[in-house]
């Protein structure tokens, strides 16, 4: 399958800065290409394996990102993470046997909290989703959710009892998502939640995430235990979900009105172009 | 695996192996399917695919005479019509869902499916069937059929004096991997039936049913020594072409089947 | 009492579940072992040589490998002798015996799962094959047990050897090992799930429904 020109214009984390130290290097896959990082006297390289060519390069949110395309378009702005005061872990790259595009989707799915999460992020008896917006921003570069509510008994690391859990989504990115969701301990603040995808191939993913949170009771490691007890169970369904590309054809899967962010991110996706990953709509036209 | 097309009734299963309430996968080919049982003792067989968002079905859990999607909770009856969107309980649900359904028949202790469309009635086996066991053997169907078919099994069995007899397995009933051994001297039981799930090119699943002679505190003997026998029955099969020998097993241990006395061939 | 655990480590989870089990009380460290490795630190060397977890330390005592805690733990806390039958010879050979096998389950099962979720470098379609010919092992001998009318591995109720066997056969899946093959299995599994205090970890939610 060709690469779609979308998919190829953006850049993705291939690991997180600890994963390439200097003298170090990391060999992965981008797309079905073998790509190789490595740090020399600090200076961070990135190329192709099979012809050596030199690649893009850049550190931010704690990884590492390059790009298969001359002239990507920017890397997106988290301006989050230069507020003072948050504490930000990385929680590794975890593999999963799908597109990026369905674990895109998952993430952005409150309608499964009660079954997939039960007694965490929501509980079976409390499980009707609230209509909230989806809408793109104005250059429909990016896709929000937001004023989403949903009841949680134990919404993060720090939460000891329940509570209803406000969540903004945002979507900046065909393979990256951010969570925004109330901070249990400032009114004020939002936490941040974000998976940044290495489609690796179209069927199989690496999942890079981060916590960027304000916490004062919790270590790094039971910020980063919590993380990771939430996204293997949803490595479970996501790697149970036939098939194994996302559906773009209308018709084939059944979204109804708690799904918005679902029909709003495939209905992007298309507006995009976007064939990595997804199965036939645009590719049989 | 093409030809496993499920147009002809296929073994999927044992019946007490998808007790009430409960839910399992099976695979013949590329049908995935979904077997489930609800408090009704209907037992489903459907294509294993959420059609809200492709989840599968075999991982979600039977309340009632319902099944429930373990991704969002989606509820199908038994005719697979949804019932319930717990994201949105005031929505009735699109009447257009419905699962893609296998015709099913229950006969002789194991669960039989074909495609929707199939016009035969399923194979039924006179007498009182147990289940004994389903045994996974790393080789296609066709293989396996055709080690039933050279008579190349033997089944050991005790008559009432405990005299060891021995009977080579008779061949496939008509080519369609199901398998049924008439004992007539047997102290154990008075037949066996081996029907074969054609799982994939290098797998089939060998669902074995039992017609036990004598007081039924004598079948767990009964379903032991043919599950011992169907043992023998895998190594032999996966064996042959690894060309690694059968070892034959010891007397002393009540023999259940050898290859016969001339080897493999 | 402490438990240097991981959440993501069934063999940490086994002595989880028989803490839980036992109802005694034990203080959970929580280690990054991925993506820190901090196994490998040179602190935690200090506490086992080895560089693996679970490590228990109670009254002074460190003690690693999974089934030595939970031998530790049942001859120490389990009062009745339910979950390691002591006083019966030949029982505690059986447990022994799958005590022992339940390193067989962990070097397949949970190798091929390092490899397909945390990207670990190795043979992943020799430890798949490895784990299917454990697990039929399991089954055959599960199955057996239930002609004789048991359900469990070796004498009339649960053993640590069911907890040693439980959470990388469970798991086989993450290591895209599909447990359709083996019934009793599967049988097996869902009563496990079924003891009064069980608990899931991440990837084995859906054996309890
Ligand atoms: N036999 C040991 C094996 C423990 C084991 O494999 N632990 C894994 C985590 S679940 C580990 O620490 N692996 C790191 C290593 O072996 O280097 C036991 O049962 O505890
Ligand atoms: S995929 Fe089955 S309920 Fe959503
Ligand atoms: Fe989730």
């Amino acid at each position: 399958m060709a690469l779609d020109e979308f998919t190829r214009s953006h850049w993705y984390a291939i690991g997180r800065l600890e994963d390439v130290p200097d003298g170090g290097s990391r060999s992965t896959r981008l797309l079905g290409h073998d790509v190789v990082a490595e740090r020399r006297a600090e200076a961070l390289s990135i190329r192709l394996k099979a012809d050596g060519a030199p690649l893009k390069a850049q550190e931010r949110y704690g990884h590492v990102w390059t790009t298969l395309h001359d002239d990507p378009r920017p890397l997106y702005d988290i301006p989050e993470f230069e507020e003072k005061g948050r504490r930000l872990v990385t929680a590794g790259c975890v593999s999963v046997r799908c597109s990026g595009l369905r674990a895109v989707e998952n993430f952005l799915d409150l309608a499964h909290f009660p079954f997939v999460h039960a007694g965490i992020l929501g509980v079976e008896e409390q499980a009707t989703v609230e209509q909230y917006e989806v809408e793109p921003d104005r250059n429909e570069d990016e896709l929000w959710a937001t004023s989403c509510k949903f009841y949680q008994p134990r919404a993060a690391a720090t939460a000891e009892s329940g509570q209803v859990t406000h969540y903004k989504y945002r979507v900046p990115h065909p393979f990256s998502t951010i969570l925004y969701k109330t901070c249990p301990i400032r009114d004020d603040a939002w936490d941040l939640i974000g998976l940044f995808i290495q489609p690796v191939e179209e069927d199989l993913s690496d999942v890079h995430s981060f916590v960027l949170v304000f916490d004062e009771d919790n270590s790094d490691t039971d910020l980063l235990h919590f993380q990771q007890t939430i996204f293997l169970q949803d490595r479970f369904i996501l790697e149970n979900q036939v098939p194994r590309l996302l559906p773009l054809v209308p018709g084939s899967e059944t979204p109804t009105r708690a799904d918005a962010s679902s029909i709003a991110y495939r209905r992007w996706l298309r507006k995009k172009g976007l064939t990595y990953g997804a199965l036939p709509a645009i590719r049989a036209a | 695996m093409e030809e496993a097309s499920l147009s002809s009734w296929t073994a999927v299963g044992l019946s007490a192996a998808v007790s009430p309430g409960t839910a399992c996968r099976a695979l013949v080919g590329d049908h995935d399917l979904v077997i489930w049982r609800g408090r009704d003792r209907q037992v489903r067989v459907w294509e294993n695919r959420c059609p809200h968002r492709g989840m599968r079905l075999s991982y979600g859990f039977v309340r009632g005479d319902r099944l429930t999607c373990c991704y969002h909770g989606w509820t199908y009856d038994g005719e697979g019509a949804c019932t319930l969107i717990p994201a949105r309980p005031d929505l009735a649900p699109p009447k257009a869902v419905r699962i893609g359904q296998y015709a099913r028949a229950e006969h002789a202790g194991i669960i039989w499916a074909a495609s929707g469309s199939i016009g035969m009635e399923a194979p039924s086996f006179p007498g009182d069937w147990i289940g004994c066991r389903s045994i996974a053997i790393d080789r296609p169907r066709e293989e396996v059929d055709s080690h039933f078919a050279s008579g190349r099994f033997i089944l050991s069995h005790p008559d009432q004096h405990g005299e060891i007899n021995r009977i080579a397995c008779a061949p496939s009933l008509n080519g369609d991997g199901v398998h049924r051994i008439e004992l007539h001297d047997s102290h154990l039981f008075e037949a066996v039936l081996c029907a074969g799930q054609p799982v994939s090119g290098t797998q089939t699943m060998l669902h074995v049913s039992v017609r036990p002679r004598g007081a039924a505190g004598k079948h767990g003997e009964a379903l032991r020594h043919v599950s011992d026998w169907l043992k023998e029955v895998r190594t032999l099969v996966e064996n042959r072409r690894a060309g690694i020998r059968t070892l034959g097993v010891p007397r002393a241990r009540l023999p259940h089947i050898l290859e016969r006395d001339h080897g493999p061939g | 009492m402490k438990l240097y655990d991981y959440v993501l480590s069934g063999n940490c989870y086994k002595i989880r579940l028989l803490v839980r089990f036992l109802e005694i009380e034990c203080e959970i460290v929580a280690v990054d072992f991925y993506p820190g490795r901090e196994h490998k630190s040179a602190a935690f060397l200090g506490i086992n040589p080895l560089g693996q977890i679970p490590v228990l330390e109670d009254d002074g005592l460190v003690i690693r490998d999974a089934q030595a805690i939970l031998l530790y733990l049942a001859n120490k806390y389990d009062g009745h002798g339910r979950w390691w039958p002591s006083g019966d010879p030949r029982l505690v050979g059986e447990v022994t015996m799958w005590l022992v096998f339940a390193d067989r389950i962990t070097a397949t099962s949970s190798a091929a799962r390092m490899h397909d979720v945390l990207g670990y470098d190795l043979d992943v379609g020799a430890a798949r094959a490895g784990a299917r010919s454990v697990f039929r092992v399991l089954e055959d001998h599960l199955t057996d047990r239930e002609f004789g009318g048991h359900e469990w591995i070796a004498g009339p109720a649960p053993t640590i050897a069911d907890i040693a066997c439980f959470p990388y056969t469970a798991l086989a899946h993450d290591g895209g090992i599909d447990l359709s093959p083996w019934p009793a299995i599967r049988r097996w599994l869902r009563r496990f799930t079924n003891l009064p205090g069980f608990f899931t970890m991440p990837g084995i939610d859906h054996i309890r429904r």
